[in-house]
């Protein structure tokens, strides 16, 4: 193992290891009563079951909370797998679907708590859903259902899909073309087989392990999200990781170790959803391997209405997701600007700037702190991948299994042991600061930017760096004169991503930071219990504004350097 | 005297495999060719040449060049050049900028003297201020025509060429053939020409050597 | 051994100890400082309002007042035992806390206070202590001079005067009026402290009608075994109103702000908040109707006052003391009270305010959606704050994990 092997692992191993065991040490220690004095009687050694996890069990509604995060975990990426399938087979990358792919791009620059906004706006009792068909059946009060936080997870479930279907389209997209669609399609269509189904029966298979490990990571961001389970998700009980806060920030420290117990069981149950899927895993190759016996379809009537309906749905499903997005955008803007807008009302029957006024008078510390947070980490992610890239090149000691291990921090809920990071920051006296948070934020930075790198360097033809060797340059001369310009596009694509993960960051900045570094994201979501439209609009869209504007820079900065170099676009 | 490249008991081997075995000398001003079906190894012999052996294959004997052994010496100080099939300009460099891509700067020469020396050679090869151009912009054949002038304005000892032509229409391949060679001679020095094409050989005018 | 010593000397020289009484020289210290106070960010106007106190604090004390936003405040005060438990007992992150009773009572336990000091504030003499026992009291825990009061509250009923003619006034006629108009109301989901305090209200008005025990001795101690029997009719009131509530009781709001915005929507058509300037405040921002009205219930609401702490690990303790002086001032006060989209009252007593002054809060008082000084003036005392920890527990384990 080469250093620069090592060293990925000390500086992406070594945090995960203390968050977690400070984390989730707690949980077996001795257990403080409430009033102050310590449970003695307690001896873990003796094999007795830690008080913190009795209390966690007796909790009430623990079962249903840690259900209903079993449950996001798993229909989540199951929604998003499943339209992104039906719709890359239905639309054969044809020109429309590339038009919709394209389109599926800006999405992933939201972030995460500004979609969860803007579909409550959408579809609450009050929402604009509502008052459209108020304004066709006549109503004048709004309807008392429950939808959004409604227990079963589905508004949840819902609002992490619209953004996660996005981005397993994109990293599908990525891996598309070496599962060599179209021939793969085309040898099963001269079986018999129709173009939608063959393309799920031949292609699907192919395209599938390819975008495992970022499905996995999916998995586990949905069964403990905090943000998007605040405000698209049930209240009685809350999902496991909002409790988990809730009992972390709590004063009392029986709390504090209920929270370990609950990061374990949160660990836990994130596993579990990874373990059920990889059963799943087995059961849909079973039925594959099932249908493929079966053999090419005779019934002709039948198996044209299957097409029909996998093609239909295939085709409505991400488009509808986009529309979503794009009208709760729109209600986020027009909220942003109402002064006042009560029901039923379809646009705001008062405007105002007074939101935008009161949020652009507070916004310089939290958006000096955002930007500059996000360019440190993101520059110390891109130096240190680079350099540890470089040197495995050079050293020609191969890669190992790296990629496996650089989506354990994707693999293991933010929540579990960024608190834990927090803890050995207080004890080893370190002040919350701007540097600090920016550690924090590098750490998350770091996995999607090394793996972006990784794939530039490794797609790079190798043959550049031989030719500019033969002409005489030195080592030092090829990174820095073909490597580095070859691989631009690259290297913008990985800023661009480590800067809008950064921007969107909340339980890091939060916890680390101990609420003295406020940037955009933190203080959009303090205002998530302000029950006011407008203020939480104009958040949203303070929060959505700087990683879209990252998102278009990256798009345009290749155009703009590269603009009188065909070759390079 | 310039002795030229020589080849001397190299032997090419992938796991316990022999790949091929062969001793030769090029004189300076020569072209020696060495044909072979695919998969025949002819490449790694290149890259073996050159200083970029793979890991997975393993060689024994010499490499010298002018008399001087090769075995030790790093690739970017061996001033062995490489054509390829593709013209590989680098795409983020101007016409100009590649051709001064390997530049080997002389003792108090001005930028305005080199600046002067790339636009001799584009006008010796009949692209006189291309300069500043995209080298996207350029045909097939003027791209191959500025890779080799590339390759001499770095002044190698020894030149090596990969199938350079097979990517060329029937038309252009005919023509660059012929300017290659000439080039070629005109520099004076020694190449290593790899193919399929008979005619590629032929043209070349040296030893063949059929693996 | 050496090292060790010299270490103690220099935090013995760094630990500059308060002279609490010596005014003139706590302002010369206090020059220069920062001054971190933590207090809750979820409302623009306060934010506003406290920028603007820093800006003065600026000028004239050259105090530079940083407000740390959170969003619960109870995050302050965890911070500050872990800050304890990590053994940092001189560079603190909070200079000033703003507090209620349940976290001042936790905070004073644990010796984390720095104190006594509120009482030789200047302008302490202006609340009027004397005949306000509440100044000195947080929800029925001495304050004992280690916090200062800043503003008070009630808890007041609001309603919609367009959709309803006469609202319920007591929590008999809540729960009838509930089940003939089902959907109508609801509360924030305690532990949030305004769902909480519902409880209280609750429960201290249905055991004064069963008369199940002396008040005031009941209240004012923490809740001993018959815990259960007393706040039995409680949750007995409970289970009946839920499924009358919105949404059935399967969901509910978070904070008192979105009760307020359910109200504008017209989901529900009571709702009540723990500020008496609310419906005034509100109707000037356009986050209610001028139609709606606020009222306090017959026999009374309950009120206390905030409050405002020092750590005892402050690096900037003297500034904090301004500060908090500053906040008691008339000029302070009234431009709180004054502040349409604020919604506080003030800890001054009236007759220190200047006749100027008096004459604009008189009228404010006439403002439309405003309460009835003679109602506000109907208040119940906070009940001791392990009540408010058992209440929530309690419906925690009944309530919180769903049906």
């Amino acid at each position: 193992m080469s250093w620069s092997t090592r060293l990925l692992f000390l500086v992406l191993g070594a945090p995960l290891l203390i968050g977690s065991v400070l984390a989730l040490a707690p949980a077996f220690s001795q257990y403080t009563l409430s009033d102050g004095s310590l449970n003695d009687s307690f001896n873990l050694f003796a094999g007795q079951i830690p008080p913190a996890f009795i209390a966690l069990f007796s909790t009430p509604g623990i079962a249903t909370s840690a259900i209903t995060s079993l449950l996001a975990g798993l229909l989540t990426p199951a929604l998003s797998l499943v339209s992104v399938f039906l719709f890359l087979a239905a639309s054969q990358r044809g020109r429309a679907g590339k038009l919709i792919a394209q389109l599926s791009a800006p999405v992933l620059a939201i972030p995460h708590a500004a979609a969860a906004f803007a579909l409550a706006l959408l579809l609450s009792p009050t929402g604009i859903a509502s008052r459209i068909i108020a304004s066709v059946a006549g109503w004048q009060l709004p309807p008392d259902f429950l939808f959004i936080n409604h227990p079963n997870s589905a508004a949840l479930v819902l609002g992490l899909a619209l953004k996660e279907a996005p981005f397993v389209l994109l990293v599908a997209l990525a891996a598309l073309p070496s599962t060599d669609a179209p021939r793969r399609v085309a040898l099963a269509r001269t079986l018999g087989y129709r173009p939608t189904a063959a393309w799920l029966l031949t292609v699907a298979p192919a395209l599938y392990p390819l975008i495992r490990l970022p499905l996995f990571a999916v998995i586990v961001f949905a069964s403990s999200t905090v943000d998007v389970g605040l405000i698209l998700g049930p209240s009685l009980p809350p999902t496991l990781s909002v409790r988990l806060v809730e009992w972390f920030v709590a004063p009392e420290i029986e709390q504090r170790q209920l929270a370990s117990a609950a990061a374990l069981l949160q660990l836990f149950i994130s596993l579990l959803a990874l373990g059920i899927w990889l059963i799943f895993e087995r059961l849909i190759a079973r039925a594959y391997a099932a249908i493929a016996a079966r053999g090419a379809p005779r019934a002709a009537s039948t198996d044209m209405r299957f097409e029909a309906v996998l093609t239909a749905v295939g085709n409505i499903l991400i488009p509808t997701s986009l529309v979503l997005v794009l009208m709760g955008i729109t209600a986020l803007c027009f909220a942003s600007v109402s002064a006042q807008w009560r029901y039923p009302a379809i646009l705001p029957t008062a405007w105002s700037l007074q939101h935008w006024s009161a949020a652009l008078s507070t916004w310089q510390t939290p958006l000096f702190n955002a930007i500059t947070i996000a360019l440190l980490s993101v520059t110390a992610a891109i130096a240190l991948s680079l350099i540890m890239l470089e040197a495995q090149t050079r050293s020609k000691a191969g890669t190992t299994r790296l990629s496996t291990f650089l989506y354990l921090p994707l693999l293991i809920p933010q929540v579990v042991f960024v608190s834990g990071i927090a803890v050995f920051a207080e004890r080893t006296q370190l002040s919350p600061s701007l540097l600090l948070v920016a550690g924090g934020h590098f750490f998350f930075v770091m996995p999607y930017v090394y793996l972006t790198l990784q794939s530039g360097y490794a797609r790079l033809d190798s043959r550049w760096l031989l030719l500019a060797k033969t002409l005489g340059a030195s080592t030092a001369g090829c990174f820095w004169r073909v490597r580095i310009p070859l691989m631009s596009t690259q290297l913008i694509t990985a800023a661009m991503l480590g800067l809008t993960i950064s921007l969107s960051l909340y339980l890091p900045t939060q916890i680390l930071g101990a609420g003295r570094v406020p940037t955009i994201t933190t203080e959009a979501i303090a205002l998530v219990s302000s029950g006011s439209r407008g203020t939480i609009g104009t958040w949203a869209l303070l929060q959505s504004a700087l990683p879209t504007l990252c998102f278009m820079l990256a798009l345009l900065a290749p155009r703009l350097i590269w603009s009188n170099r065909k070759g390079m676009l | 005297m310039d002795t030229g490249l020589e080849l001397q008991n190299v032997s090419l081997s992938v796991g316990s495999r022999q790949l091929l075995s062969l001793s030769c000398s090029v004189a300076p001003g020569e072209v020696i060719t060495v044909m072979g079906a695919s998969g025949t190894g002819k490449s790694t012999l290149l890259a073996f040449i050159a200083g970029f052996l793979g890991d997975a294959f393993t060689a024994e004997g010499r490499v010298l060049l002018a008399g001087k052994e090769l075995n030790a010496v790093p690739a970017e100080k061996r001033r062995i050049g490489l054509l390829f099939q593709d013209a590989l300009l680098f795409p983020h460099l101007s016409v100009a900028a590649n051709l001064k891509f390997g530049l080997g700067r002389k003792v108090g020469e001005s930028p305005r003297e080199r600046d002067l020396r790339v636009e001799l050679a584009l006008d010796s090869i009949g692209l006189a201020g291309f300069g500043d151009r995209d080298p996207a912009s350029l045909s097939g054949g003027q791209q191959s025509r500025v890779a080799l002038m590339r390759l001499l304005l770095s002044e190698p000892k020894a030149i090596l060429l990969d199938e350079p032509f097979s990517n060329l229409d029937m038309q252009l391949r005919e023509e660059i053939r012929t300017f290659t060679f000439d080039t070629l001679r005109a520099a004076n020095v020694p190449a290593f020409l790899v193919t399929h094409d008979l005619a590629d050989a032929q043209a070349a005018g040296g030893k063949i050597i059929a693996l | 051994m050496a090292w060790i010593l010299v270490s103690f000397s220099t935090n013995a020289l760094c630990q500059t100890s308060v002279d609490v009484n010596n005014w003139p020289q706590i302002s010369t210290e206090a020059r220069g400082q920062r001054v971190y106070f933590h207090a809750w960010g979820g409302d623009t106007a306060l934010n506003a309002h406290l920028s603007w106190v820093a800006a003065e604090t600026l000028s004239r004390f050259g105090i530079e007042l940083i407000h740390v936003k959170l969003a619960d405040t109870s995050s302050a005060v965890s911070r500050l035992i872990a800050e304890h438990d990590a053994g940092n007992t001189e560079r603190g992150s909070a200079d000033l806390i703003w507090l209620n009773g349940e976290n001042f009572s936790a905070l004073k336990r644990a010796n984390l206070l720095f104190g006594p000091w509120a009482e030789a504030q200047p302008n302490f003499n202006l609340v009027n202590a004397d005949r306000f026992p509440e100044m000195r009291q947080d929800f029925g825990v001495k304050t004992d001079g280690y916090e200062s009061p800043w503003t008070r509250s009630q808890l007041i009923f609001y309603y919609d005067s367009e959709r309803l003619i006469e609202p319920p006034r007591t929590a008999q006629a809540l729960r009838k009026w509930l089940k003939e108009n089902p959907g109508e109301f609801t509360y924030p989901r305690p532990p949030a402290f305004l769902g909480t305090t519902l409880l209280k209200q609750l429960l201290i008005e249905l055991t004064t009608e069963e008369k199940t025990a002396d008040i005031n001795t009941l209240f004012s101690n923490p809740p001993n075994d018959s815990f259960d029997a007393i706040t039995a009719p409680l949750w007995t009131y409970l289970d009946e109103i839920h499924p009358y509530l919105l949404r059935g009781a399967r969901h509910f709001p978070q904070s008192g702000a979105q009760l307020r915005s359910a109200l504008n929507d017209r989901e529900i058509s009571l709702a009540f908040a723990f500020s008496p300037n609310e419906v005034v405040s509100s109707i000037s921002r356009g986050e209610l109707a001028p139609s709606t009205r606020s009222y306090v219930f017959e026999s009374g609401t309950l009120s206390n006052v905030s409050f405002v702490a020092i750590p005892n690990n402050a690096p900037s303790k003297q500034g904090a003391m301004i500060v908090s002086n500053f906040l008691l001032s008339p000029e302070v006060q009234f431009k709180a009270a004054t502040n349409a989209k604020l919604a506080s009252e003030p800890v001054l007593s009236f007759e220190n305010f200047t006749p100027k002054q008096q004459a604009v809060l008189l009228e404010n008082a006439r403002a439309p959606g405003a309460v009835l000084p003679n109602e506000l003036a109907r208040k119940i005392q906070e009940p001791h704050p392990s009540w408010t920890n058992e209440l929530e527990r309690e419906w925690l384990r009944r309530y919180g994990g769903g049906r």
